[in-house]
């Protein structure tokens, strides 16, 4: 059911891209809706502000432009939520829709009490260190091993529960190596802990990664 | 309701009980899903008919048929989202 | 002389304000209670302020702020802000619609006990040894359970949460039956006030959204206590309650959040001097859209859980939609300033800010709606200032506004307006502070207790508590204020804002301009009430809280048995249970509760259908919620699991067969015996009766010979894996359901005895067929689901 506007909006390559994209439309339009309708509404306010008390007699002469004016405001609204829908499944057509790719990465994420454990394809485990090589597309299967965790790496806008018999899939590609520090967050109370539940995002060159995975591991 | 309406009720609902064990204890091995069908099927015949006949639903004033119905509307979204959660 | 005068008023207050079934003085219990759980929850949340104001802070440790911020989630929702739309829904719903109280004035006063003594369960849940709970608000299985979250302490919170879920169930039978069938006459669908039409859709979602929840937490009760494994995490079953709790948690939100824009909507026209535009389509919009759709949205708390991108899109669109209504509501209220003539008084200003307040968190609302922006969103601080938003700013703001409007009317003395003000001014501003910034915190998660100076967070959190200490310093002055009103200090016309609508012009009320008159069913005389004060609702609600206060200490896990020797609480809950609900069966039976006639006015559906009917069916439909949710739940969890025992390898079908060919026959005698009634024959009524008796009694006997197979003889318990767990748990909440109905047989068999069911008066057995017969519905579902399928 998803379909892709790329063409129109600019063609947009990670879910990271996607996101911030349809944020930017959301934040513009939801700033412009509220300060059209707050401004409106305190305007109203002051306008027909009476400062003496006064008998009401609670009578109405404007009948037809009450239920007029509510159906156009309304009509307008709904415009807006169209427009939002279309942003939604757009970005939805890229978020979950990883490329075909030669140089996919396929990993495991596990969430614990207190911790991330990443597991690689040859079975090598890191802990609270995701690293993977740039410009790749990185594919996670998210779970955990007890309690409802959620893992999200904010600045790169992907998020997905990590829940317990259950293996929930994200993607997404860093263009840029370098070390993100804290980068990796755990999003759902998890117990005591759920503070610390905290991993570095390690991007190194494609050389770099082929050469570390390479290497036999230990034990 | 007729006079003898209740124990016509009973009795379909006698037959029911009886046909679905029956149909339980020798054709579920073989055929599981037919048989689940047709279960459901009387499951929900039993439903209505003791709901419109025991509860007296087909002779009230149609307002009380909301009570029966608004419920399974509100229903129906637990239902959907619970079993498309399942995943194997 | 004297000395005896005042020890005989003392007397009387104590008895009147433990015993009253009287609406008003139950509104008044409310909102102080509300109040008094209000200030716990504040201080809870000025700790939690405290510890995040900045980085590594070590005010607070992590459970400690863990549990703060459950305590603070619980209390906040359920014991504050919804029971106080319920203290003004008791207080001022029966005088809008001319009635004298409500429905079922018994049944009022158990609600508001439930209420008190279920916070009191859950304030000293987190003072048990081992500490409360600690998973949030949400509580989300698997950290519920107890592998994840041991000992009497959690327990006992749960516990109190389900006796708050019967609370409500209990209190949304009686509003909804008040509201169809006591009204006064000409008070007509089109007649009824906002704040009645509000209270009416909040109590209808009330009924139909607690189930779900009261589902859930026997379910996990069921774990903790019985070993089952509905929500264990090697069972599939996080989701299980992720679903079950949300399928309440959304409706909720607008349980919350109707009563105060009922109450917006009275104090708009009343402060602009015309009437409310677009009246009807507000109903409409609040009534046809808001309510249904309220179920129809809530897997967008669960965007990032890996369901289906079908049910995602699915969710967002009806998400979007939802927020239709509220725009028409919205703009409507926008729309009644217009021609206006406004009087800026504290409740008006407070309605306006409210509006305000929502417009804002309504749109943030849209923002996680789409299942897309959710994602960088969902466990962020973003989500905690939408709903503070909509449920700290726009619900509170609007019951501040009911607060000073209806104070008047409930102290009869003016409040002091330049106070309000002054609180208005800086409660207003000092809220934006505190929740405004928080937006801009997407990228904090939520629930955390600290965070590290790296994060850049800190300035952001530093201004939110400078804020958050002011707001809740301020509500000083509000409760300076009601004492004010109180204390009688400044005095007050009994109409002082010229208001139409019938709490304050008792005898005419008048919509949309139209005056027609009404007989005055309001008494205010308090002293009339008191030939009704029943102590049955205070000790039935001891008794229950007693009795599940016992089972969670048994989560204690001291080696002793669940039900053992050793939990004395356990039974003297249950005998005090046993003496009250025995007692109010005695009551009736004796008629000692008093009830001034009910006088004909306008009734739904019809003029002759009686009120304890239209009782027992909207009762009725909420078991179909209850029953509805764990048989769903079956369903899933036959859907995930890959190997189930096959039909007849377990249970015996021949057994389930002939107990099921008993039960359902009992349903026709239960309807022989309405008819032996109708023809006036006592002893036609006392056999069938009887039969219906022996044949209950027949059922529960082989199920318990059934069990007892099962569990020593094949070993089959509730341990036994999801089979078992699901087994015992659904057939023994039936089998709890088919005990009720045989004590509702004895008190009848009790009422023939004593010659009282004649042709004219034979109303309770009637009712008993009904419920009677849907217990048989249940099993229909129950019998083929476990052993045929």
């Amino acid at each position: 059911m998803s379909f892709s506007l790329g063409y129109l909006v600019g063609y947009l390559v990670s879910p990271t891209q996607a996101w911030y994209s349809l944020w930017d439309i959301f934040v513009y339009l939801g700033i412009a809706v509220g300060v059209v309708v707050i401004s409106y509404f305190v305007y109203h306010v002051v306008r027909y502000r009476s400062k003496e008390d006064y008998v009401p007699t609670y009578e109405n002469k404007n009948n037809s432009h009450d239920l007029r004016f509510v159906l156009v405001s309304t009509s307008l609204s709904i415009i807006v939520l169209i427009i939002l829908s279309i942003g939604t499944l757009n970005a939805a057509s890229v978020t979950f829709n990883p490329p075909q790719s030669n140089d996919t990465v396929h990993i495991e994420v596990i969430g614990h009490q207190f911790y991330w454990q990443f597991v690689y394809p040859d079975g090598r485990s890191l802990i609270n260190n995701l690293t993977i090589p740039a410009g790749a597309v990185v594919i996670l299967n998210v779970t955990s091993q007890d309690v409802f965790h959620s893992f999200g790496i904010s600045q790169l806008a992907i998020k997905i529960d990590a829940i317990p018999d259950r293996y929930n899939t994200v993607w997404f590609t860093v263009q840029q190596p370098g070390v993100y520090v804290d980068a990796i967050r755990c999003y759902e109370l998890c117990g005591a802990g759920h503070a610390y539940m905290i991993a570095n995002l390690t991007v190194v060159s494609s050389a770099a990664y082929q050469q570390w995975m390479a290497q036999k591991v230990s034990g | 309701m007729g006079k003898f309406t209740p124990f016509a009720v009973w009795a379909y609902i006698m037959i029911a009980t009886l046909l679905e064990a029956f149909l339980s204890s020798f054709y579920w091995r073989i055929y599981p899903m037919l048989v689940d069908s047709v279960i459901v099927a009387l499951i929900w015949s039993q439903v209505a008919t003791v709901g419109l006949f025991y509860m007296h639903l087909k002779y009230e004033e149609k307002g009380i048929k909301i009570f029966a119905i608004v419920p399974i509307v509100f229903l129906v979204a637990l239902i959907v989202a619970l079993l498309g959660s399942v995943q194997h | 002389m004297q000395h005896a005068e005042s020890m005989q008023v003392k007397q009387s207050w104590l008895r009147r304000w433990l015993f009253t079934t009287y609406h008003k003085d139950i509104g008044i219990l409310y909102f102080v209670t509300s109040l008094y759980f209000a200030f716990v929850a504040g201080i809870l949340a000025a700790l939690m302020r405290v510890q995040l104001s900045s980085p590594a802070n070590t005010f607070l440790g992590a459970t400690e702020f863990n549990s703060a911020v459950t305590a603070h989630g619980l209390i906040m929702i359920l014991w504050f802000l919804s029971p106080l739309g319920v203290a003004f829904a008791n207080y001022i719903v029966p005088m809008q619609i001319g009635a004298d109280d409500l429905a079922f004035p018994r049944l009022n006063a158990l609600s508001y006990w439930l209420f008190l003594i279920s916070g009191m369960m859950l304030v000293m849940s987190f003072f048990m040894p081992g500490g409360g709970f600690g998973g949030g608000w949400t509580t989300y299985a698997p950290l519920s359970t107890s592998q994840y979250s041991p000992g009497p302490g959690p327990s006992l919170a749960f516990m109190g949460f389900i006796l708050l879920c019967v609370s409500i169930t209990v209190g949304s039978v009686n509003f909804i039956t008040t509201i169809l069938w006591k009204r006064a006459p000409g008070m007509g669908f089109r007649e009824i006030p906002m704040f009645t039409w509000f209270t009416f859709f909040t109590q209808v979602l009330m009924l139909m959204a607690f189930p779900s929840l009261l589902a859930a937490l026997i379910l996990l009760m069921s774990d903790r206590l019985l070993g089952t494994s509905f929500f264990a995490a090697s069972s599939g079953g996080a989701l299980l309650w992720d679903n079950l709790f949300w399928f309440f948690g959304h409706p909720e939100v607008y349980v919350v959040l109707l009563p105060a824009f009922g109450a917006i909507l009275e104090i708009l026209p009343t402060f602009t001097g015309r009437p409310l535009a677009a009246r009807t389509a507000i109903l409409v919009a609040a009534g046809f859209l808001v309510v249904p759709l309220s179920v129809y949205v809530f897997a967008h708390h669960e965007f990032v859980t890996g369901i289906p991108l079908a049910l995602r899109e699915g969710f967002t669109i009806t998400t979007f939609a939802i927020s239709v209504p509220f725009d028409v509501m919205v703009l409507s209220m926008i729309h009644s300033l217009t021609g206006g003539r406004i009087k800026l008084k504290t409740p008006m200003l407070f309605a306006i800010a409210a509006v305000i307040i929502f417009i804002i968190g309504g749109i943030t609302g849209v923002f996680l709606a789409s299942f897309v922006l959710d994602i960088n969103l969902r466990g962020t601080y973003f989500v905690v200032a939408h709903f503070h938003y909509v449920m700290a700013g726009a619900t509170i703001f609007g019951l501040f506004a009911a607060t000073y409007y209806w104070l008047p009317k409930m102290t009869n003395h003016m409040y002091s307006e330049t106070l309000g003000k002054l609180h208005f001014i800086i409660s207003f501003i000092s809220f934006n502070i505190l929740y405004f910034p928080m937006f801009l915190l997407y990228e904090m998660p939520r629930r955390i207790y600290t965070y590290q100076a790296s994060t850049g967070w800190g300035t952001l959190n530093y201004i939110a508590s400078i804020g958050g200490f002011i707001f809740i310093a301020s509500q000083v002055l509000f409760l300076a204020n009601l004492l004010i009103a109180a204390s009688g200090k400044i005095s007050s016309t009994p109409n002082p804002w010229h208001a139409i609508t019938p709490e304050w012009v008792p005898g005419v009320f008048a919509p949309a301009g139209l005056l027609k008159s009404m007989p005055n069913g309001n008494s205010d005389s308090a002293l009339t009430h008191h030939q009704h004060i029943s102590q049955r609702p205070l000790t039935l609600a001891a008794g229950a809280a007693v009795t599940l206060t016992g089972l969670a200490l048994s989560d204690w896990k001291l080696g002793l048995p669940f039900l053992g020797i050793g939990n004395p609480f356990f039974f003297a809950g249950l005998a005090l249970v046993a003496w009250a609900v025995i007692g109010w069966a005695h009551d009736d039976l004796l008629g000692k509760f008093k009830v001034p006639d009910e006088e004909r006015g306008e009734r739904w559906p019809s003029l002759s259908f009686p009120k304890m009917k239209l009782g027992v069916w909207t009762f009725l439909a909420s078991e179909v919620l209850v029953f509805g949710s764990i048989l769903s739940s079956y369903l899933y969890v036959r859907a995930f699991s890959e190997t189930w025992p096959a039909p007849g390898s377990i249970h015996s079908i021949t057994i389930g067969t002939v107990n099921t060919v008993v039960l359902l026959s009992s349903s026709l005698t239960a309807l022989l015996a309405l008819r032996a009634a109708r023809n006036g024959n006592r002893r036609g009524v006392l056999a069938w009766i009887g039969i219906t008796f022996a044949l209950g009694s027949t059922f529960l006997a082989v199920k318990g010979f059934e069990w007892y197979d099962l569990i020593y003889n094949l070993k089959f318990t509730p341990q036994s894996g999801l089979p078992g767990s699901t087994y015992f748990f659904i057939v023994g909440l039936h089998g709890a359901h088919v005990f009720a109905g045989l004590m509702v047989m004895l008190y009848i068999l009790r009422r023939a005895f004593a010659g009282k069911i004649t042709r004219e008066n034979h109303q309770v057995v009637e009712l008993f067929g009904l419920y009677w017969s849907f217990v048989d519905i249940v099993w229909i579902f129950i019998f083929p689901l476990f052993y045929l399928m």
